[in-house]
């Protein structure tokens, strides 16, 4: 697992073209916009994609042939997959929250610890999803189906997502009642009931990639 | 000899909608077997089913005396490979392979692997996908050599090589079969790379193993006799494999040429070589 997790760490490490770019972009939305939490999420989100390019760039030109020719078994594969997605994600994760704070600061805007954190448990979650949804995906149709795959998940999410709002209005449950439930929880409870839904998803995600690897052929 | 084949097909058989393989093939300790075959035969599938990268439908096959699928990291650090259509990420550079190398593989000799690709000029700071075929395949091979493997899986290892590199590579093979009880599988489409290195080839076609011969024998024990119809017709044909019409006449195939060189003297007898025995062996019989 661990040469798979520095191959992995060199993939990334060559995509220094794409991180200065959304760096920039991230640097100039701090500068122009007052509000930071459009940047963290956007850097949040953006940088969640990296790990992914390394399954493509695996998969590329029928590479994962050779890959799985070496001594790496499918699960250990799939393993360092999701735990190198959601550790690279926590980590550029913590430096966004720097980042952003920082340019807070530097820019006298006044932003609330509380809401920071909120901020960032939104963009990670939306990680985390991203991330057990394109794993599978990737896994299951390779780096040249898995875009017309991948676009139809995401489609597929926005419509439970659109869904879901439309059936809390039917059920008339507003933004208050929501904002309501979620006070009397706490932001404690919030985090704890996030992270326990990032450990449920990400984990079925996993077992679904396990059974997808072990049926693919190479 | 049975239980101590580094690789054993028995019967094995991958069927997909127009293609079938199946095969029986060993690889001896010790040993240097070829498989050869047009494209199409069957030799990417054979080398995928040892690998575990396909699954078979059939049969039994067993690396190192264990069931193919049961491998563990453990055996496959003990096999070096080499893969036609595949390779490292492209997006890497050959002095970034080297910690992966060093993890992936405990016996990974790093100085050795710098050495051998400097002397196969395998520049250290370009982009893999920068490589022509004939670098990537060098590569693989130096990788596939690099860490003490008892077992080389080599599937086209010299494809897109001049000649020059492909004798540097096939000296380099042979130095790595100088260690006791190693093995190499290999295929390529240049005959004249089996002929010189290979202990006994395989040839296989449609899926089918079709001869298995050892390459001493082959090439001195097969021939192909050219005959007109008139002296196709007296031939005694107990020791024809193969015939094929021509122009003149037949060519038949032998493994029996000493045979008709004594009994027949006034006909003509060319040497058994693979090439030739593609041609025939493919063929249907006139």
């Amino acid at each position: 697992m661990t040469g798979c997790l520095i191959k992995d760490l060199m993939l990334i490490k060559n995509q220094k073209q794409f991180l200065v770019i959304i760096g920039v972009i991230g640097l100039m939305m701090l500068i122009i916009y007052d509000n930071p939490s459009f940047v963290f999420g956007y850097l949040t989100v953006m940088l969640s994609f990296l790990p992914i390019t390394t399954l493509a760039y695996d998969d590329a030109e029928n590479g994962a042939a050779y890959l799985f020719s070496l001594p790496v078994t499918r699960r250990g594969y799939v393993a360092e997959k999701y735990l190198f997605s959601i550790g690279f994600t926590l980590v550029t994760g913590a430096v966004v929250y720097g980042v952003v704070w920082g340019g807070c600061l530097l820019k006298r805007y006044s932003i609330q610890a509380e809401e920071m954190g909120m901020l960032l448990l939104a963009s990670l979650s939306i990680s985390v999803l991203f991330l057990a949804t394109a794993i599978p995906v990737q896994i299951r149709f390779g780096s040249e189906r898995s875009r017309i795959a991948g676009a139809i998940v995401m489609c597929s999410l926005f419509v439970i997502c659109y869904g879901g709002a439309r059936l809390l209005g039917a059920l008339s449950i507003d933004e208050e009642t929501l904002e309501r439930a979620a006070a009397s929880i706490g932001t404690a409870g919030i985090a704890g009931l996030a992270i326990t839904a990032w450990i449920v998803i990400y984990g079925i995600s996993c077992l679904v990639s396990f059974r997808l690897i072990a049926k693919r052929e190479f | 000899m049975i239980e101590s084949a580094l690789l054993d097909f028995e019967n094995v058989r991958k069927v997909y909608k127009d293609f079938e393989l199946h095969v029986n093939l060993k690889v001896e300790p010790g040993y240097i077997t070829g498989l050869i075959g047009p494209n199409g035969a069957g030799k990417t599938t054979a080398f995928k089913s040892a690998l575990g990268l396909i699954h078979t439908d059939g049969g039994r096959l067993k690396v190192f005396g264990k069931p193919a699928e049961e491998l563990a990291p453990s055996d496959r650090e003990n096999i070096g490979v080499v893969l036609a259509d595949s390779g490292f990420s492209s997006a890497l550079k050959v002095k970034e392979l080297l910690p992966v190398l060093s993890h992936l593989y405990p016996a990974f000799s790093r100085q050795e692997f710098i050495r051998q690709c400097d002397r196969f000029e395998i520049p250290m700071e370009k982009k893999i996908g920068q490589f022509s075929t004939g670098m990537k395949r060098k590569l693989q091979v130096l990788a596939a050599v690099s860490h003490g493997a008892s077992l080389l899986i080599l599937d086209e290892p010299t494809a897109g090589m001049d000649v020059i590199a492909r004798d540097q590579l096939l000296s380099l093979l042979r130095e790595y079969m100088e260690t006791d009880g190693r093995s190499i599988l290999i295929s390529s489409h240049i005959s004249s790379d089996l002929e010189g290195f290979c202990d006994d080839i395989y040839l296989i076609h449609e899926g089918k193993i079709l001869l298995h011969e050892e390459t001493d024998r082959l090439l001195n024990q097969y021939g192909l006799l050219k005959v007109t119809k008139e002296q196709y017709a007296a031939l005694d044909q107990r020791y024809i494999l193969k015939t094929r019409k021509e122009g003149f006449g037949y060519s038949c195939l032998t493994d029996q040429k000493q045979f008709y060189m004594e009994n027949y003297p006034q006909i003509i007898i060319e040497r058994g070589s693979i090439d030739e025995l593609i041609l025939m062996m493919n063929r249907r019989d006139a």
